[in-house]
């Protein structure tokens, strides 16, 4: 048993950021998927708005990364959707006060549970690594950042991490439309292992005084990722960021990057 | 998994807290199981349900399923009968507890609650803290705090991140676990889905796993939380250690959003992985706690990985489901399911699969049936799979 500060190395090979009006989301239903991936027609037509916008940053991730779908057999795939399936809820709930049980969608539980978008990036990219959901609520990107050195460990090529919220939670009508304007944003990480180098992840568990939960949370990841995936720039101080992984401050995640390479 | 180093000091059990059909203490459930009695029959929803025979295990104590606030109850009870059970007063450990939940549809369960009680919060966006964070309020736990979503995997993969977190030294000790309430839009989806049994006959006869007349998994309701902890702490303290989490191994089917693949191979990878971890040959394995849950196609998926991991170990390593027993606790099925191999164990005996009267010859296993099996249980692994294709075995050694 180790009883040091869980420090991992990791180096993030591609990033995107995307940020899509509702009324543009459907437009978004067949993404271009990455070389090589084999889908079904319409794969993501019963999937939730977040797992359709995260897929499409993911795409672009492993775009920028340089990988084409066979680079991804041995995959991990973290998602972490802020309120996922929310608009599809509404719809089941009104129709099933409405119409009774046989109304109810049989798509609800598969692609609007936690697990759905990674899920769905597992099916859809062919990574047999594990993949699962993390959080789901307020504080979802700190939560995937706090899972993210156990999957890296995994024995995979790499993680596939992507992180999705609203930017304002929208108000939905009682069949889960309205709010055309309503942005989702998603954030797509492709993170490997490093021996020495790139980025630390440095886990912490402290009583930390709860932080003041943020709105611009998932902005402030994509505008982290761009930045530590560009890597150190000279003359620039060492690029630090925390993200608290629970509101409460149980978990701090951060993510310093380092400039100077570490000794082998 | 990679670990990080030779791992000297096992992470192991040293509490159970368990709301289950079968029962709210770790003796009631392994009474229940080893006399083979099921907590399947007929309840009510509370709610229409036309068109549906709606069969399920429920928890005792007529609590309407689908009730405001009954998730984070079920849930709170477990986590806190676990702590007490390992003897551990959360407030005393500080930041240095751990609470990882496994819970695959927390929002959909709270906004469906919420709405039958007249309440907007799916419209709104707005509502409670996370469900594991008021768990975490509730008991005291001030360390790192995370819920994990992996279907009907939820709960195993909440212990196989604990025992992560136990390895690298992030905390001491960690509650982890997950417990699953049935509601009628989750009964209702299933059953649309044809994921449910449409069983006609007797009740307690409609979970079957492996059966050639299986037609669908029964929904049960409740789960467990366990008390992880490095085996030296535990000895320091004097804790009962009931088992260790020796071995851990997961993978993806990439197959479907609900069917399990008809490649074997992604499956028995988890298997290979989880015995690999535990430095356990396929022939060292005492007994297998299948997921299996009665459904035509992933029965056979599991059986075929089972037969491909454990090669000819297969022909004589005891394999049942319990969900025969208990039914189906999707979120809550992999703690709950530990639980079960804690009482083989503990027990030095085997649950039986429940209904399993006429084995499916596409499920070539060597079957615990009828009766429970008294043999000597040392190393047992569990399987779990999830919607999505999400596969986890867990490893669980006896206590030296």
């Amino acid at each position: 048993m180790q009883s040091h500060r869980p420090d991992t190395a990791v180096t993030i090979l591609g990033q995107a950021m995307l940020a899509v009006a509702r009324s543009a989301i459907e437009a978004l239903r067949d993404p271009a998927f990455p070389a090589g991936a084999a889908l079904p027609p319409r794969f993501l037509r019963h999937a939730d708005e977040h797992t359709v916008v995260g897929i499409s940053a993911l795409s672009a991730a492993i775009a920028a990364a340089g990988l084409s779908a066979a680079d991804l057999a041995d995959c991990a795939v973290l998602a972490a959707p802020r309120l996922g399936g929310r608009p599809a809820a509404a719809r089941t709930l009104t129709c099933w006060a409405a119409q009774g049980q046989a109304a109810v969608s049989p798509h609800i539980v598969p692609w609007c549970s936690l697990h759905a978008m990674a899920s769905a990036v597992s099916v859809a990219l062919g990574c047999h690594g594990p993949h699962l959901g993390v959080g789901g609520g307020p504080e979802a990107v700190g939560e995937a950042l706090a899972l993210l050195p156990w999957l890296v460990g995994h024995g995979g090529s790499a993680v596939l991490l992507v992180a999705t919220g609203w930017d304002d939670e929208p108000v939905l009508a009682t069949d889960g439309s309205g709010a055309a304007d309503a942005v989702c944003r998603a954030v797509a990480l492709v993170v490997a292992p490093a021996a020495h180098g790139g980025l630390r992840l440095i886990h912490v568990a402290s009583p930390a005084p709860r932080p003041r939960r943020d709105a611009d949370e998932l902005l402030r990841f994509g505008r982290f990722a761009a930045a530590a995936a560009a890597g150190p720039t000279a003359g620039r101080p060492p690029a630090a960021w925390s993200f608290a992984a629970r509101r409460g401050g149980a978990i701090r995640a951060e993510l310093v990057a380092a400039l100077q390479r570490e000794a082998a | 998994m990679v670990r990080p180093a030779p791992v000297t000091d096992p992470v192991v059990i040293t509490g159970v807290g368990v709301r289950s059909p079968l029962g709210d203490t770790f003796d009631a459930v392994a009474t229940a199981l080893l006399a083979g009695r099921t907590a399947v029959r007929e309840i009510d929803l509370g709610v229409g349900m036309a068109g549906i025979r709606t069969l399920a295990a429920p928890l005792a104590g007529g609590e309407v399923p689908g009730a405001v606030g009954r998730l984070e109850r079920v849930n709170l009870q477990a986590v806190a009968a676990a702590l007490a059970d390992a003897a551990i007063d959360p407030r005393a450990a500080g930041p240095r507890l751990g609470l990882v939940l496994g819970q695959g549809a927390e929002h959909l369960k709270e906004w469906e609650a919420d709405h039958r009680a007249a309440g907007t919060t799916v419209f709104t966006g707005t509502g409670a803290e996370p469900l594991v964070e008021r768990l975490a309020t509730a008991v005291g736990i001030a360390g790192p705090a995370v819920t994990v979503g992996a279907a009907c995997a939820s709960s195993g993969f909440a212990l196989a991140l604990a025992r992560s977190w136990l390895e690298t030294g992030l905390v001491d000790v960690c509650v982890a676990g997950g417990c699953e309430v049935i509601s009628p839009i989750a009964m209702a989806a299933f059953h649309n889905l044809r994921a449910l049994s449409r069983w006609g006959g007797e009740a307690a006869a409609a979970s079957r796993p492996f059966d050639r007349r299986r037609d669908g998994f029964v929904m049960g309701e409740g789960g467990a939380f366990l008390v992880l902890e490095p085996a030296s702490r535990a000895r320091r303290r004097g804790a009962r250690i009931r088992a260790s989490l020796a071995g851990v191994g997961m993978s993806s089917d990439a197959a479907h959003m609900v069917t399990p693949g008809t490649d074997p191979r992604p499956a028995a990878r988890a298997i290979t992985a989880a015995l690999a971890d535990a430095g356990v040959a396929p022939e060292g394995v005492d007994y297998v706690n299948a997921h299996a849950a009665g459904t035509q196609v992933g029965d056979v998926a599991e059986a075929g990985a089972i037969g491909l991991a454990l090669g000819a170990a297969a022909a004589s390593v005891p394999v049942s489901s319990t969900k025969g027993l208990s039914g189906h606790l999707v979120s809550g099925a992999a703690a709950f399911e530990a639980v079960a191999c804690l009482v083989a164990l503990d027990r030095q005996v085997l649950p039986p699969t429940a209904n399993l009267d006429e084995p499916d010859e596409r499920c070539p296993l060597h079957h615990v049936r009828g009766m429970p099996c008294a043999r000597s249980v040392d190393v047992v692994a569990s399987n779990s799979f999830g919607f999505g294709g999400a596969n986890l075995c867990l490893v669980l050694r006896r206590a030296a």
